[in-house]
């Protein structure tokens, strides 16, 4: 039997990138392969190979682990490949580069890339909302079921909101992993580098929260009834989290707080189910549309930091 | 007026000999459970070295806290301690404020001491000064008296308040411990409590105020085990029986009925004692009553557990500890009161269960088999547990023993781990087959130093809350609300050290080991015979050389290497190592001299074609057309004729060829390996075996190209011994001939830099186009590789 593993983290330490590429892939699906180093290196026209290579310097994608970033991007779902088709050899390169037919014949089985329905939304994030772009980038992350869970290692582990360096706590083989696990981490302001490497636990919270509600909006059906205790079970599982670690019942809570009556309606259950702790009457929920992300940003410390009961304890 | 009967009669009982509010105090006789010894130890200690012990105890209900600080006193007045001076002193907390505390304190105290000065301290109010009161009241009790027992009751109402009203109130008493505690004082304190279990309530003074919970001497519940209560009950039956019955005869209970009650209230406090006598006495009380109303001869089990479900629902809501479903609370206590077997059996089981809910590190858990091993002298029991798991970050099946090592009595001491250790060994060896990784774990609410366990790969500490929450996880009926209860500890305490374990000490061959990972260890082996050390990326280089650069050597390769066991990691250093696999498969095949190949599978299993594989590709075993395993055994003497056969070629050019570098590092390593263990030794002689006769064929091609001088050393080398130092070649010649092949070397070098200098990169292949276009032999690869080594080419990536 074939036995399907964990995949080791792409090298792609610097989020920032994955901005660029969902700029330029935006505008036009780009044949992103042939464009890598190591094919222009290859590429007998030079001029081209240059303008080309000019052309991802300036739009921020030119590295040299440009496929690591190309597979970040598949593995969140972000972008999609599929055969060219004659119209895209007449595109400039990202609507501003070089002609795509000009280092590309047309009758090579290109593989171009273009946004997929999710890349385009966190683009339009990305355009509007700065944090809401990060907390769905954050989102995307926890809830991928491909890599290695690093990063759910730090937040399952009771020691990570104590100690002065987090990097002792991940334990993998995978150096790459590890270091890019932290600087994800640092990226979505959840690690902290000084003395050491310590997690910002009210950030991990709100960034927590704010995937909670990405996770509802998204993949909860409106107008059903869930009770709370399945809600925090699904969203658990769902994150590859630990109920003994996270407390969505407290993110509902705060939820019901600070949404408005038409977002989601709570009912009472008649088999003394989990409720929420401020109001003991609600033990079922109905989502009736979509819950601001503003709350997981407006609720006060003190309500974040519930969710994470390893901070509470 | 006649006087009413009681129901007991029906029973022939004077009376129904337990109290519906569990609260009688002397009125039955006092059976005092065995951990009333310990209090009676602390007592004879303090009296004995005029010492200040302050002890925190949670007393059971009923026959605890009030019972036992009566039966102290009593005993105390019945001077049987400090030779009959002795005196004890008991007061309950009603609330926090000092004041109200040392009143009462001061209203017990005055009889006690006549001849004390009470007036400086009348109309005294304020905290202060009530603390130095009390302070110099015990000092002159701890000099009148040879044994003074300060008892504070109700202790636990502290939880009730706001925590900086309990630092406030608990500040008092730390200082009043600490004046007393500088002079020779022999008083004994006890702070008594009935809610939550003595280590939690003392981990809770640790949060509120740690430096009177660091002055605690000792920590204790007192509870009663089975045959105790059972004694009390009898006991109990005896006072009022109308009717002559067998000594400890517990009519009507049935064994079963009383087991049963036993269990179920020993589900609501959790621990394997029973600690809420109250509750357990309101249950009989009503159990007979109920027994006497269905004119039932005998009470058993169901009659019981029908009563306790109706009596527990009213007791549930003051209960602030788990909400359990009674169904788990009721499985679970029957196991706490079972044999330790059974229970070890339900912790290994809790464990397997906590195993499958780590979805992020276990795809699959199989070949689950516990198994109870042995027990150790005086009450410690051993069980194992093997299964298989498939890792999820890095795709290993892991075949693993847990052992556990539990005390029935109490926690596992440092002094247990050496009665321990031997066991592991003896249960290792034991084991039906391979094993990749070991652990033991053992129960105990202290760290024990494991350095002197040297028999597994890790230890592992189980507290006695996760042991208990261990038990309830291995229980079927547990809903997931229980799980999710349950799982805490497991999750907080277990599983962040098993993805530690599972990712860092599996260090043996549980996946198929790549044919580059090969390439590794056997490039691994060779250098370090021939007493080179390497880091990652010298041994990257190491196989270059070696094996040519056919396929990449990948970060995720060497990562492989260290994880299947093949070489260890020390400060940069790449250091090999063998894999238990392969040592045991060593160990088995000088035993046997030969294994069929199914043995092995199944030896071996789950892996057991990967370690086949392994081993055959490192040329240690080699498998008969009648699929019988074998050690390598000639290969020594095959190496040895290569190694006569290449010596004479390497002349001092040839060493300086691609080739000779090769041949003359694998010629070192050979030397050396015949001091090593077996397998690098059989390792080394592969390698040998593999690469001296392309080597060689290299060796004459090259010197067939540059001349006599190789021809005749040919010729030499087939010369018989005498005749070949006579027939060495002269220096003149041999000096020419390396001139001849310097320059031609060096021409050659300078074409492919001035072809490079215009072309920046180019294929091999399209160097050899250019080369051939100005003349020069296609065959350059020696060259190349000579001046990528030099470093005056460079590798393209």
């Amino acid at each position: 039997m074939q036995i399907t593993k964990d995949r080791n983290f792409p090298r792609a330490y610097d989020l920032q990138i994955v901005k660029s590429y969902l700029n330029v892939l935006h505008k036009c699906p780009i044949p992103l392969i042939e464009i890598e180093r190591r094919k222009l290196k290859q590429m007998r026209d030079r001029e081209t190979s240059n303008a080309i290579r000019e052309w991802k310097r300036s739009n921020g994608i030119d590295s040299a682990d440009e496929s690591e970033y190309r597979y970040l991007l598949r593995d969140l779902c972000l972008i999609a490949d599929r055969e060219s088709i004659d119209v895209d050899f007449v595109l400039p390169l990202g609507g501003g580069g070089p002609i795509v037919g000009s280092f590309v014949s047309s009758t090579s089985r290109t593989r171009v890339f273009f946004l997929t329905k999710r890349g385009e939304s966190l683009y339009a994030q990305l355009t509007y909302d700065r944090l809401a772009y990060e907390s769905e980038l954050f989102w995307l992350v926890l809830r991928n079921q491909f890599y290695l869970r690093l990063i759910q290692q730090i937040i399952l582990d009771r020691k990570s909101y104590r100690v002065d360096d987090i990097r002792d706590l991940i334990k993998t083989n995978d150096s790459t992993s590890k270091n890019c696990a932290i600087q994800w981490l640092h990226y979505f302001d959840i690690a902290r580098f000084g003395h050491g490497c310590r997690l910002d636990n009210e950030m991990l919270a709100r960034r927590l929260f704010a995937s909670a509600i990405f996770e509802i909006n998204e993949n909860f059906e409106r107008g059903e009834t869930y009770y709370v205790k399945e809600i925090d079970r699904r969203l658990n599982e769902v994150f590859s989290l630990s109920p003994s670690a996270t407390d969505f019942v407290a993110a509902l809570d705060t939820i019901f707080r600070y949404a408005e009556k038409s977002v989601l309606q709570g009912y009472t259950s008649g088999r003394d189910d989990i409720s929420l702790p401020s109001r003991p009457s609600i033990s079922m929920i109905k989502f009736t549309s979509t819950i601001p992300l503003a709350i997981a940003f407006q609720a006060n410390a003190a309500e974040v930091l519930r969710i994470i009961k390893y901070i509470r304890d | 007026m006649k006087e009413e009967t009681s129901a007991a009669e029906f029973y022939k009982l004077s009376e129904i000999p337990f109290e519906p509010t569990g609260a009688a105090v002397a009125k039955y006789p006092y059976v005092a459970p065995k951990k009333f010894s310990i209090v009676e130890e602390k007592i004879d200690d303090v009296a004995r070295e005029k010492k200040l012990y302050v002890v925190l105890l949670r007393a059971p209900q009923g026959g605890g806290k009030t019972a036992t600080a009566t039966e102290l006193k009593r005993r105390i007045e019945a001077k049987k301690y400090a030779g009959g001076k002795g005196v004890l002193l008991l007061n309950g907390l009603v609330d926090l404020d000092f004041s109200h505390y040392a009143t009462e304190f001061m209203g017990q105290v005055v009889p006690l001491l006549p001849d004390f000065k009470w007036e400086k301290y009348k109309d005294k109010k304020s905290p202060g000064e009530l603390r130095n009161a009390v302070a110099s009241v015990l000092k002159n009790l701890g000099s009148s008296y040879n044994l003074v027992v300060w008892v504070i009751d109700e202790f636990d109402i502290l939880v009730d308040y706001p925590k900086e009203k309990q630092s406030q109130f608990l500040q008092i008493l730390r200082e009043i411990i600490d004046e007393l505690s500088n002079e020779r004082l022999p008083i004994l304190f006890i702070m008594s409590h009935t809610v939550k279990s003595a280590k939690e309530f003392e981990r809770h003074l640790k949060e509120i105020h740690g430096p009177l919970q660091s002055r605690i001497v000792a920590t204790m519940d007192i509870g009663y085990n089975y045959s105790e209560v059972r004694a009390i009950v009898a006991a109990r039956l005896r006072s009022v029986r109308r009717e002559e019955r067998a000594y400890n005869s517990i009519e009507p209970f049935s064994e079963d009925a009383l087991k049963e009650l036993y269990n179920l209230v020993l589900a609501v406090g959790g621990t394997g004692e029973l600690n809420d006598f109250r509750l357990f006495e309101r249950c009989c009380y009503f159990v007979i009553l109920n027994g006497v109303k269905n004119k039932r001869k005998a009470i058993e089990k169901d009659d019981v557990k029908q009563e306790f479900q109706q009596q527990y629902k009213s007791w549930t809501k003051t209960e602030v500890g788990e909400k359990l479903s009674l169904a788990l609370r009721g499985e679970r206590s029957s196991i706490l009161s079972g044999t330790q077997m059974m229970r070890n059996e339900a912790i290994l089981k809790g464990l397997v269960n906590g195993f499958t809910l780590m979805k992020d590190q276990f795809r699959e858990i199989t070949g689950v088999s516990t198994r109870y091993e042995k027990k150790v002298a005086p009450d410690i029991h051993l069980s194992s547990l093997r299964f298989t798991a498939t890792h999820r970050p890095t795709a290993k099946k892991v075949s693993a023993i847990w052992i556990l090592a539990v005390k029935e009595e109490g926690m596992v001491l440092q002094d247990d781990l050496r009665a321990i250790d031997p066991v592991v060994l003896k249960t290792l060896d034991e084991a039906s087959t391979h094993i990749n990784l070991s652990i033991l774990s053992y129960v105990s609410d202290i760290d024990l130093d494991t350095a002197q366990v040297t028999n597994c790969d890790r230890v592992v500490r189980i507290s006695t809350d996760t042991m208990r929450d261990l038990i309830g996880l291995s229980i079927r009926v547990a809903t997931e609300d229980d799980v999710d209860i349950l799982r805490k500890t497991f999750d907080s305490d277990i599983a962040p050290l098993i993805r530690g374990i599972f990712e860092e000490s599996t260090r043996d061959i549980t996946k198929d080991v790549t044919s580059t990972v090969i390439r590794l260890v056997k490039a691994l082996n060779v250098s370090n015979a021939g007493g080179l050390k390497l880091t990652r990326e010298a041994l990257k280089e190491e196989d270059k050389k070696l094996f040519g650069s056919s396929s990449r050597v990948a970060d995720k390769h060497l990562s492989d290497l260290v994880a299947l066991g093949f070489a260890k990691e020390e400060g940069t250093e790449i250091v090999p190592m063998q894999p238990k696999a392969l040592n045991r498969l060593d160990e088995l095949l000088h035993k046997h001299s030969s294994v069929k190949v199914d043995r092995l599978l199944t030896e071996f299993s789950p892996n057991g074609e990967s370690v086949l594989e392994a081993a055959k590709q490192l040329g240690l075993v080699k498998v008969d057309e009648n699929d019988v395993v074998r050690r390598q055994q000639d290969l020594k003497k095959e190496v040895d004729s290569r190694v006569d056969t290449i010596k004479p070629l390497l002349t001092k050019d040839v060493k300086d060829t691609f080739d000779g570098e090769k041949a003359t590092q694998i010629l070192k390593a050979v030397e050396k390996a015949t001091t090593l263990d077996d397998i690098p030794a059989t390792i080394v002689f592969s390698v040998a075996t593999e690469l001296l006769p392309t080597i060689e064929k290299n060796v004459k091609e090259y010197s067939a190209k540059t001349g006599q001088v190789v021809e005749k050393a040919v010729a030499v080398n087939e010369a018989p011994p005498r005749e070949r130092q006579n027939k060495t070649p002269a220096k003149e010649t041999r000096h020419v001939a390396t001139q001849e092949t310097q320059r031609e070397a060096a021409k050659l070098e300078e074409a492919i830099l001035s072809i490079l200098e215009t072309e920046k990169s180019l294929t091999l292949e399209e160097l050899k186009e250019k080369l051939a276009v100005k003349g020069f032999a296609t065959d350059v690869n020696s060259q190349v590789l000579s001046m990528v080594v030099k470093n005056k080419l460079k590798l393209a990536s």
